[in-house]
């Protein structure tokens, strides 16, 4: 063999190594890219069967439970149910005396105010809605003010305004020169009022509405004989003024209806 | 490591082989689940070794390569069969676990372990590896990982609290103790017998053969024999095949693979679907409704029997003298004066002469009205109680006059052109609603001239009552054609002219 076909020879086998190894590695990258790939595939499967092994012991923890808790429920549940009763009905009692209680409480309030009331307060001017109209300016103001209450009460389901604000368009308009007598003048405008029953007609059934206030002057006021004095609204449209001697607190605890609790 | 990569020593290579065979060997069974594979696993990943040695070097903790490269070639591994060991493991992982048991715990472990090692971060693999796997101690795992022994240990605890929560996710609840105690005892297995020795062999050949392909030289070739260049011919013709039929039978088997990993894929996502929609239903079918039924009423009752009692505490501390709501000064108001109407009301049913026929008539508010104010405290001589009586009757007597004679009186004076009745009796047909006939008795017809005090109304005939019960007190209501008239409290009121009481 020459030397030149040899090196030839030689150099083909070269060739022929540097081609395969080429074609092996090009091969291992497309290889290593399907392992890859699997990889990715295998890595969801294990997931997959994890989430399978753990629904599987759910399964079996479920019924485990349920069945050894099976008796265990019809005795408590028996307990249970006995204790319930027995709460419910304490509770009923426990509600009603505790009414009955605050029931006497207040009714007894009002027997005393009413005794105080003979005692130590006296009406000394009133007048009714629809009667005469009355010459103070104090008395007036009331009366007209409550029948601007109750006009707005009547046009909003029986409910009462929260402040007299609301009752500015129902106010009394100017009189004129042959005005009936009984009807209400304009009110002073010295704002001296404020509303004391906040609610509705509707929560009054079966309480006369001539002994529940609808407003009163903020503060009372010394009388020439050195008595203080007040003038009220009542939710019947009538007005007095009267005098108290005990800070009308006997009047209040049988005239006044506390406004409702905030939630 | 180095001595191999720098002197390609033999020696050096068996050692490393001899030190972590049985940790990768143990990996490998872990992965594949039989010797034969994980042999075969084993031997891959030291040929791998072989031949990344260079590279290898460079990585500070080598058990961490070797379990990565481990669980690559592994995986190649399962997945021919991946679709029935799923089954099975499910079946076994199921069982072994209500089972319990030491073993039932490792083998619930075990398939899930090195997946779990793989997401741990590199740095807590290598710290559990060297500490649970090599058996390191503190501070050779310190001198290892360049840090603290304190620094090692957490990377340790931090390591172990991973793997808890990954089995834990898992549905295999294990605590840290158990967990280090169980790996402990079943991570590392002895390799079988001589595989070690092998390994060294081919792996060292394998990385050798890379290195020395290219210390042949051309003179070696010239100097060689004629058989030898047939020899040389075969060997090239070889070089050239092999690699081609290498490449190919890869490619053929990873079709293979491929395909059985996907039907395994599809099968795992059928069981998937078939849990969520058949299992939970069989329980559901298990267990009876009653049971269900039981334990929501259970639930139930617990919570109410809660609220009843913080309820019932709740009033046991409200103060009986606390200021009055308006919820019950508006009852206590309506009690009040309901009170008060029946207070009358009894003062009547002890006081028979008192009473009028037409009291039956009286409105709830006109009763109320009368007992608006409260004058009893003050009344020591019952001139309250007389005039409250009094004040009722003509309430009861006006109302009743107002509601039944008047409107039959205008009926009977359009009925008979203005004629006035000369009988009370005479109204009853006009009276809108049939009356009780003692309360109809109470009334009478009289001449208007009869009375002796000015009633300021036209005609000269008049209804009015009878009879006063209390001449004193009671008000006398006159009844004319064209209105009435009210004579209150006056003694002139009874008197009549013709007949004088």
């Amino acid at each position: 063999m020459k030397r030149s076909t040899f090196v030839l020879l030689v150099a083909f086998a070269f060739a022929g190594i540097a081609a395969s190894l080429l074609l092996q590695r090009h091969g291992a990258a497309a290889i290593r890219e399907d392992q890859n790939s699997l990889r990715l595939q295998q890595d969801e499967i294990e997931r997959v069967t994890a989430e399978s092994h753990l629904l599987s012991s759910g399964v079996a923890e479920t019924e485990q439970v349920a069945n050894a808790r099976g008796t265990d429920y019809a005795a408590e549940l028996g307990r249970l149910r006995a204790e319930a009763a027995a709460l419910r009905a304490q509770e009923v009692q426990l509600s009603n005396q505790q009414w009955s209680i605050r029931l006497s409480a207040g009714v007894s309030l009002l027997s005393v105010g009413n005794r105080n009331l003979t005692e130590h307060n006296r009406t000394i001017e009133s007048t009714m809605a629809g009667g005469p109209r009355p010459g103070s300016g104090k008395l007036n103001d009331a009366r007209s003010f409550a029948a601007a209450l109750r006009k707005y009460a009547r046009e909003h389901e029986g409910q009462f305004p929260s402040t007299l604000d609301q009752v500015t368009a129902y106010l009394p308009q100017p009189l004129t020169n042959n005005a009936p007598g009984w009807l209400n003048a304009p009110v002073s405008g010295t704002n001296d009022f404020e509303i004391v029953y906040q609610g509705s007609t509707n929560e009054l059934g079966n309480i006369p509405a001539r002994r529940v206030a609808l407003l009163r002057e903020r503060q009372p006021w010394l009388t020439p004989d050195g008595k203080w004095a007040r003038a009220y609204g009542f939710v019947d449209g009538a007005a007095e003024i009267d005098v108290s001697d005990d800070n009308f607190q006997s009047w209040d605890e049988v005239h006044v209806v506390p406004p409702a609790a905030n939630p | 490591m180095r001595d191999y990569v720098q002197n390609r020593s033999e020696a050096a290579f068996a050692e490393l082989v001899q030190r972590h065979v049985d940790f990768v060997y143990s990996a490998a069974m872990r992965l594949v689940g039989n010797p034969q594979s994980a042999e075969d696993v084993t031997q891959g990943v030291f040929v791998c070794l072989a031949q990344d040695a260079a590279r290898v070097a460079e990585h500070p903790v080598l058990s961490g390569w070797l379990h990565c490269t481990a669980r690559n070639l592994s995986t190649n591994s399962i997945r021919a069969s991946i679709r029935r060991t799923a089954r099975e493991q499910e079946a076994a992982v199921m069982n072994e676990l209500l089972a319990g048991g030491s073993n039932a715990l490792w083998d619930s472990l075990a398939p899930h372990l090195d997946a779990a090692l793989g997401e741990l971060a590199a740095t807590d693999r290598d710290a559990l590896l060297l500490r649970y796997f090599e058996r390191k101690s503190a501070r050779e795992m310190a001198q290892i990982l360049g840090t603290s022994e304190e620094a090692a240990q957490k990377r340790v605890s931090r390591a172990v609290e991973r793997l808890r929560e990954f089995f834990s996710k898992r549905g295999i609840a294990i605590g840290g103790v158990g967990l280090v105690v169980a790996i402990s005892a079943n991570a590392v297995h002895a390799a079988p017998v001589g595989l070690a020795a092998t390994i060294s062999t081919s792996a060292a050949v394998a990385g050798a053969a890379v290195h020395a392909s290219t210390a042949i030289t051309t003179t070696k070739v010239i100097l060689m024999t004629a058989a030898q260049k047939t020899l040389l011919g075969l060997a090239v013709a070889a070089a050239l095949a092999a690699p081609l039929l290498t490449h190919l039978h890869a490619k053929s088997r990873l079709r293979e693979q491929e395909a059985a990993l996907s039907r395994g894929a599809e099968a795992l996502v059928r069981l998937r679907a078939s849990d969520k929609r058949s299992l939970f239903p069989a329980i559901a079918a298990d267990v009876p409704a009653s049971q269900t039924e039981q334990f929501h009423e259970v639930l139930r009752l617990r919570g109410e029997i809660t609220g009843l009692q913080s309820e019932i505490q709740e009033r046991s501390n409200v103060k009986t003298n606390a200021p009055l709501t308006r919820e019950e000064k508006l009852a206590s108001l309506r009690q009040y004066y309901a009170d008060r109407v029946h207070w009358l009301k009894d003062e009547f049913a002890a006081n028979p002469s008192q009473q009028v026929p037409e009291l039956q008539y009286l409105s709830e508010d006109k009763w109320l009205e009368l007992v608006e104010y409260d004058q009893r405290a003050s009344d020591t001589n019952n001139t309250y109680l007389t005039n409250l009586m009094a004040e009722a009757r003509g309430s009861a007597q006006i109302d009743f006059a107002m509601q039944n004679l008047e409107p039959a009186l205008q009926k009977f004076l359009k009925k008979n052109h203005g004629r006035f009745p000369t009988d009370i009796s005479e109204l009853v047909p006009y009276l809108p609603a049939p009356v009780d006939a003692a309360s109809l008795q109470d009334w009478t017809v009289l001449p208007m001239s009869s009375f002796l005090f000015q009633t300021g109304l036209e005609g000269d005939w008049a209804i009015t009552q009878k009879a006063p019960v209390n001449a004193a007190r009671d008000s006398r209501l006159i009844m004319g054609a064209k209105g009435g008239h009210i004579e209150n409290a006056n003694p002139k009121a009874w008197i009549s002219a013709n007949n004088q009481p």
